[in-house]
């Protein structure tokens, strides 16, 4: 599977120190819980850090390192293995509390890292399109969320209101 | 036609395949992206749609 090799790649420039811990998101990660999605890409979340000497972080150790073996970039993607992939970087405390805890998992034997479900569905409430509500529907409806958790994390994450306002345009008879 | 047996089949169908192993559900995003690509590259005027989003 392409997949797989995409997954090894991102693994090995992790152990090549490239990266820190990552963790897949968008339409891959919540396919680790759900039905398959349908996406042409993956989204990989990753704290970069800055170059020692440098003040801003910048992805162009990731850029450098796979271009160096043959991937090709597509407007914002890196091309590994056919697949698109973009390197995403924390936009807030969120998604670097997501990313610290996501869950270690195995890909036909290949180590890898998908966001929680409750940080999915937390993180698709922050964002707030209509695919992202689309898809906590989908969460909710698959049963598999922690209640509890969820509830801490939307309220750790100022994300109450929000929440109390999709419950209640989604979730009211 | 009774529209309360057919949402509950899909109900069952999509908890089928949530069920399903990680690889095995990736193999089906494989599949499916790649109808999707097929799709897109024979619409007749748009051609195939860039992969980079707003």
């Amino acid at each position: 599977m392409k997949l797989t090799k995409t997954l090894a790649i991102i693994n090995q420039m992790q152990a090549a120190g490239v990266i820190g811990r990552y963790a897949i998101g968008g339409a891959i990660g919540a396919t680790f819980y759900l039905e398959p999605v349908a996406t042409v890409d993956v989204d990989v979340f990753v704290a970069i850090e800055p170059v020692p000497g440098q003040l801003v972080a910048t992805p162009k150790p990731i850029y450098d390192y796979l271009t160096a073996r043959g991937c090709k970039t597509e407007g914002e993607y890196l091309v590994i293995e056919d697949w698109p992939v973009q390197f995403l970087p924390p936009t807030g405390p969120l998604v670097e509390e997501a990313i610290a805890q996501a869950r270690e998992t195995e890909v036909e034997c290949e180590r890898t890292f998908v966001f929680s479900a409750e940080h999915l569905v937390a993180i698709a409430l922050q964002t707030g399109r209509a695919k992202d509500k689309a898809r906590i529907l989908q969460f909710i409806e698959a049963g598999g969320l922690d209640r509890q958790r969820l509830d801490e994390i939307v309220k750790r994450h100022g994300l109450q209101e929000r929440w109390d306002r999709f419950q209640q345009q989604f979730l009211t008879d | 036609m009774d529209l309360r047996k057919i949402e509950e089949s899909k109900r069952r169908m999509r908890r089928r395949l949530a069920a399903l192993p990680f690889a095995e559900k990736l193999r089906l995003v494989e599949e499916l992206r790649e109808r999707d690509l097929a799709l897109r590259a024979n619409q007749p005027r748009k051609g195939r749609k860039r992969l980079a989003g707003p």
